[in-house]
């Protein structure tokens, strides 16, 4: 007869989990490589693993063999940006918007009581909100601050485009998903000097809730978006069609 | 190493030295890959490694000596059950339990998720009845562990697998004492059940 606890910790010592003897020496290698720190390698990892992934789906279509999807979402692959999980389908996206959607959905006039909604947003939130330029922006359409992300959300509409700031927290699961159709692109960018990703394909996004799973009446469709994370700070772009334009509005951000 | 040098490490990790992040890497590597792989199965050794990394990108929200107080009392007793819960490993395994979750929501079917006890050397001479008896006890108690929920197993990888104390597993679930308290407890029940007389009640 055995002590069930004793025998946990013995079944530790014992558990086939991998050394990671190397571990220190490889993130060492990572961390002080040449320009802006970490998130470039695993990010490229991220993507290549994507990129395999989503070749491997479309093969196993092109032979006919059906993509069975995993048991709760036809998940893909997983990467993230911040306080943004990004995950990838082989199923149509949903299409439905939902009741009480994530903000910033571009595309507004501009509205006398913005610069006020956004003295009020300062106070909201627990980081530092930044602006683009009036000459990039045009005039603040909108402002609108979400809670249901720790640390807050703060979505700043413009006419052509929508700013989106999320509090990222490491040490809470991310709050937000992107769904991708499997062979949507997803480019690897630097912006301003920080790692990046630019999705120009329609896709969906939304908030986990508690488990993790999709919060479907939080869904909504977005399109092309400049994605980032600056010091714990995750930014969105969204509403532009090139990368180059909202590279524009990014390097204005103050 | 105490939470006294950890801070130390902390804050000269904090000012670019990677020397000092790579011993925090090298004294937590262990326990946090035992705790990924409690959670992720296969996915452990990636989640690790985005964890470490995600780490160091933020060690500016890193705030020693805030979180819960540790729960003491006879209670609490077990692994590490005498370290203080308010300090740097809690905050680091909060994320490699975050990584690890994010990796078993998302996990591919190539991988998975059941534990494995590792494979021993043949042994030999007389007490070569008894390691095998020993084995096939892991691998009974491993099976148990791979049939709980993935509530129940994380909060036995937190406990068990990683060694944090009652307070630090409440820590990182970010939950009451009294919850992760009750949440282990009913863990063990559902494995005393699984094992039967196997093991004491």
């Amino acid at each position: 007869m055995i002590d069930l606890e004793r025998a946990l910790g013995d079944l530790a010592d014992h558990l086939d989990y991998p050394t990671g003897e190397h571990a220190a020496e490889a993130l060492r290698r990572l961390l002080v490589a040449p320009g802006p720190v970490p998130g470039r390698s695993i990010a490229r990892t991220r993507r290549a693993r994507a990129l395999l992934v989503a070749a491997a789906v479309l093969a196993l279509v092109a032979t006919g063999v059906v993509a069975i999807a995993p048991a709760r979402h036809a998940v893909a692959d997983w990467l993230g940006i911040g306080a943004v999980e990004i995950r990838r389908t082989d199923r149509p996206l949903p299409t439905a918007p939902g009741n009480n959607p994530v903000p910033g959905s571009p595309g507004s006039a501009p509205a006398v009581n913005a610069e006020t909604r956004l003295a009020a947003a300062r106070q909201a939130v627990q980081f530092r909100i930044v602006v683009p330029s009036a000459a990039a922006a045009g005039g603040l359409a909108d402002v609108e601050v979400d809670h249901r992300v720790p640390g807050g959300l703060v979505a700043l509409s413009y006419t052509r485009f929508t700013v989106v700031e999320i509090a990222t927290d490491p040490t809470q699961s991310m709050p937000l998903f992107k769904l991708l159709p499997a062979d949507a692109r997803v480019q690897n960018v630097r912006v301003n000097g920080q790692a990046g990703a630019w999705i120009a394909a329609t896709h969906v996004i939304g908030y986990l809730d508690r488990s993790g799973e999709f919060a479907r009446d939080t869904v909504r469709r977005s399109g092309p978006v400049l994605l980032w994370e600056r010091a714990g700070v995750t930014y969105r772009i969204e509403g532009l069609s090139s990368l180059a334009a909202a590279q524009s509005v990014a390097a204005t951000l103050r | 190493m105490d939470e006294t040098g950890d801070v130390e490490l902390v804050e000269r990790a904090r000012t670019g030295d990677v020397d000092a992040f790579s011993d925090l890497v090298e004294q937590y590597r262990v326990p946090a890959l035992r705790l990924a792989y409690g959670i992720a199965g296969d996915e452990a050794e990636d989640a690790v490694q985005d964890a470490f990394v995600k780490a160091f990108r933020n060690l500016h929200t890193f705030r020693p000596g805030s979180g819960h107080p540790s729960s003491g009392g006879p209670s609490s007793g077990g692994p590490s059950s005498g370290r203080p819960g308010s300090g740097f490993r809690p905050w680091l395994f909060t994320i490699v339990a975050n990584e690890a979750r994010n990796r078993r929501r998302s996990m591919s079917r190539r991988t998975s998720m059941e534990l494995r006890v590792r494979a021993q050397p043949q042994p030999v001479g007389t007490a070569s009845d008894a390691l095998a008896i020993e084995h096939e006890q892991r691998e009974r108690l491993v099976a148990a562990v791979n049939a709980l929920s993935d509530d129940h197993r994380e909060v036995v990888a937190l406990r068990f697998f990683a060694g944090l104390s009652e307070s630090e597993t409440a820590r990182v679930l970010s939950c009451p004492l009294g919850t992760a308290k009750s949440r282990l407890s009913r863990a063990l029940d559902l494995l005393r059940n699984t094992l039967g007389e196997e093991v004491t009640q």
